[in-house]
């Protein structure tokens, strides 16, 4: 039995693709029915090496629930991904055991927490992003080259769905958005309101970036702000 | 306290803003805000709410649930950018909170014991003075007889109250705003409020009707509601006791085609005090027809009663009299208003004029007595609450039932009140010193008689025994005279016993003249309890009975 931390370990590095397939086999074991779960203080104290949960300049965490295809999503692994597609365990999710308390039902999130530190003082506040799917986890990293694979192999990406214009807000990818632009999966008139959410979630530099590259308006300079 | 790495835990209730939303809306950037705006609204698919997650009520990521930008909107006086923000579905604060200066937030961010309370500025209420801004607020309101609990400060007084906006505009002077409202259709006429809603209805089951969404039911008073209770905070109740001539002038304009509201002025006018009242009627002498002998009794307005005695002359009887002079109806308020009816004179002059009017029904026993326990109340209250007051009601209302008393006085209707509701309630509790020094003014002096009571029924509900002193028995026993019928021994006697004291023991034979079998099932009584000291007195009066 492979122990959770490096399962996720394996699913969130790449190198790590054969090493965990060998595991998977050696083991007895496969990636279906598996849900995992990282929490924010992992996130914080850097335990997966490979994942970039913790913005650490900006105070910003991101912890996560879902599948093996989630949490490789959101790390970037292509080859995992295209693993999971093979094998067809894209949109794998833990069969509910009807035992089990409504709480349980699984259901892919993403939380965001904010912290706000003085010298004396602690704060923090969530937004959670629920009932995703594994495209809607390339979002916040910008991990274009799964999100391409995920749409070719027929996953959808709809921006009008609130959570994954939200989470896209988080990309700090200057070409993942240019991507999304160039080829009219976002709308242009959209670009205004991302900006703005891209400042709430702390991402400052994709809101200069946005309204000064696409000219949405003139005057606002985060100066101007105070 | 919660830490986090030392550091110590604040809740945050707020999300963060949208700073660029909110940039453009304080630099009147209306073209911009509505290009945010548009998609937000037409763009994106109605969000599904995660019933499953539990810790989704707990954050607040709907932008439009945030005052801050209809806030920013009213600071610039932007009407246009307002009324755009509000058709967007953004929430708006219409009243202006003001945080108590003296309140103390907790680590969740609420005021303590006013936390359910909007804490308003009297001056300010509302978020704006400007009555187009106003109107356009009005539209983010659902229901607009929408009920407010708020509270401020008034004369150094914190004033609790729930109130609809048109009642906040009448009672803050906002005339522009109550225009507005009414023409929007705000009710002028009495609301349910749910407090009362609460008082009267505790014991059917309502809850899930729509006052508990709205905060009001729509429905005019009826019989069965306590008047004290229902109009004082409607707005025509505002009005009236405020007694503001171009307010009254106002509220009679807006009642002209509200039969309604007409009604509910004319069983409000009693709020009107003194000259307010005279030149009410003198200005509109319709009302005169509708003053009611109950409601008059019920407000004790001396200048009502006046002049519907002057106008209408009715034929009054021994009921009547008693309605002003009952004692039950007049315990039966709230503290406040007792004081206020009781000490100011209002029922004394009252009293006055009725017996100028018919002295005949003051022959009723009855009615003496109503008086007379009225005046014991009036003595209580002044002795706690204005104490070497040398020109109280009390003094006047005593020397007054002196005057047309006709009976030995029976003070039971006083002493049952006060040894039950009255020591029940911490408003009107007292130590038993003064208790007793209290029980010796009573006394009439000047005549060689001592008030009856009734001990069965005085002290018959006293469930907490240890709530009568020695020396308040003491005092009872010298300043009243017994009478019983009912069982035996009643709890007075009961009280005497587990007193074990001996001295009142040899008061209360001396008081009450037992006979043989009572004087035995007390002994027995006092065996039972224990009574150590008694019981050897008891057992030498039943043997000096034998003996003679």
């Amino acid at each position: 039995m492979i122990h959770t931390k490096t399962l996720i370990r394996y699913i969130t590095d790449e190198n790590h693709f054969d090493k965990l397939i060998q595991r998977l086999k050696d083991e007895n074991q496969n990636l279906a029915g598996q849900w995992i779960v990282i929490d924010k203080n992992e996130a914080q104290s850097g335990t997966y090496k490979n994942i970039n949960l913790y913005r650490e300049e900006k105070k910003v965490v991101i912890s996560m629930s879902g599948s093996p295809a989630c949490i490789a999503a959101y790390a970037g692994n292509i080859r995992l991904l295209d693993y999971l597609m093979e094998n067809g365990l894209l949109d794998d999710l833990p069969s509910l055991d009807p035992q089990e308390e409504v709480g349980s039902i699984f259901c892919p999130e993403i939380c965001c927490t904010m912290v706000t530190e003085t010298d004396n003082t602690y704060s923090e506040y969530c937004e959670w992003f629920n009932g995703l799917s594994p495209i809607s986890f390339t979002l916040p990293e910008g991990k274009l080259d799964c999100f391409k694979l995920l749409m070719n192999a027929g996953q959808k990406c709809d921006f009008r769905n609130r959570a994954n214009f939200r989470l896209l807000s988080l990309c700090r990818n200057r070409n993942f958005w240019e991507y999304l632009i160039d080829t009219g999966l976002l709308d242009r008139t959209l670009l205004l309101l991302a900006a703005d959410y891209a400042f709430r979630y702390r991402n400052t530099e994709t809101t200069d970036w946005l309204i000064n590259h696409y000219n949405l308006f003139q005057g606002f300079t985060k100066r101007s702000m105070d | 306290m919660t830490t986090v790495n030392g550091k110590q835990y604040v809740f945050s209730s707020k999300s963060p803003v949208m700073p660029i939303l909110l940039w453009l809306i304080k630099n009147n950037r209306l073209s911009e805000v509505r290009s945010i705006l548009e998609p937000d609204r037409n763009y994106f698919y109605p969000e599904k709410a995660d019933k499953n997650h539990m810790f989704d009520f707990m954050c607040n990521t709907d932008i439009k649930k945030d005052t801050r930008y209809t806030a920013a909107a009213i600071k610039q006086q932007n009407a246009e950018i307002l009324k755009l923000l509000i058709d967007y579905g953004f929430s708006a604060d219409i009243l202006n909170q003001k945080k108590p200066d003296s309140a103390c937030e907790d680590e969740f961010g609420s005021f303590g014991m006013i936390s359910d309370y909007i804490y308003i500025d009297p001056v300010h209420p509302f978020v704006t003075e400007d009555k187009n801004l106003f109107e356009i607020l009005l539209r983010s309101v659902k229901n607009i007889n929408q009920i407010y609990s708020v509270c401020w400060n008034e004369n150094g007084e914190t004033y609790y109250n729930e109130m609809s906006l048109l009642c906040i505009a009448l009672y803050f002077n906002k005339m522009d705003f109550a225009d507005i409202l009414v023409k929007k259709g705000a009710r002028l006429e009495f609301n349910m409020y749910r407090n009362i809603l609460d008082f009267i209805l505790s014991y059917k089951n309502l809850w899930g009707s729509s006052f508990t969404t709205t905060g009001c039911i729509s429905r005019d008073a009826s019989y069965d509601d306590p008047p004290e209770m229902l109009h004082e905070w409607s707005p025509i109740g505002i009005i009236l006791r405020k007694g503001d001539a171009k307010q009254i002038e106002w509220l009679i304009n807006q009642t002209e085609h509200n039969p309604a509201a007409a009604h509910e002025v004319a069983g409000s006018v009693y709020y009107l005090q003194k000259n307010n009242f005279l030149l009410f009627m003198k200005k509109y002498p319709e009302f005169i027809r509708y003053l009611d002998w109950n409601s008059i009794c019920c407000f004790a307005n001396e200048d009502a009663m006046m002049l519907y005695l002057q106008k209408s002359k009715p034929e009054l009887e021994e009921k009547d009299a008693l309605k002003l002079l009952s004692f039950g109806n007049l315990v039966f308020r709230p503290f406040r208003k007792l004081y206020d009816i009781v000490l100011s004179e209002k029922l004394y002059n009252c009293i006055k004029l009725l017996y100028r009017y018919r002295p005949d029904l003051f022959r009723s026993e009855d009615v003496q007595n109503q008086l007379y326990n009225i005046a014991l109340l009036a003595t209580y209250m002044d002795f706690k609450f204005k104490k070497g007051d040398t020109n109280a009601v009390s003094s006047k209302l005593l020397d007054f039932y002196n005057q047309i008393s006709t009976s030995v006085p029976d003070a039971t209707v006083f002493v049952k009140w006060y040894y039950g509701a009255g020591k029940s309630s911490e408003q009107y509790v007292m130590n038993s010193r003064d208790s007793a020094k209290l029980i010796k003014m009573f006394r009439i002096t000047g005549k060689n008689v001592r008030p009856k009571i009734n001990l069965s029924e005085t002290f018959d509900s006293l469930e907490d025994l240890t709530l009568v002193s020695c020396s308040e028995l003491a005092s009872i026993m010298d300043t009243f005279q017994f009478y019983s019928a009912g069982e035996f021994p009643n709890n007075f006697y009961k009280l005497i016993i587990q007193t074990d004291s001996i001295s009142l023991l040899k008061k209360l034979l001396a008081a009450s003249s037992l006979n043989d079998k009572e004087l035995e099932e007390l002994t027995e009584y006092a065996i039972d309890k224990g009574a150590e000291k008694l019981i050897p007195i008891l057992l030498l009066n039943k043997m000096k009975r034998q003996h003679q």
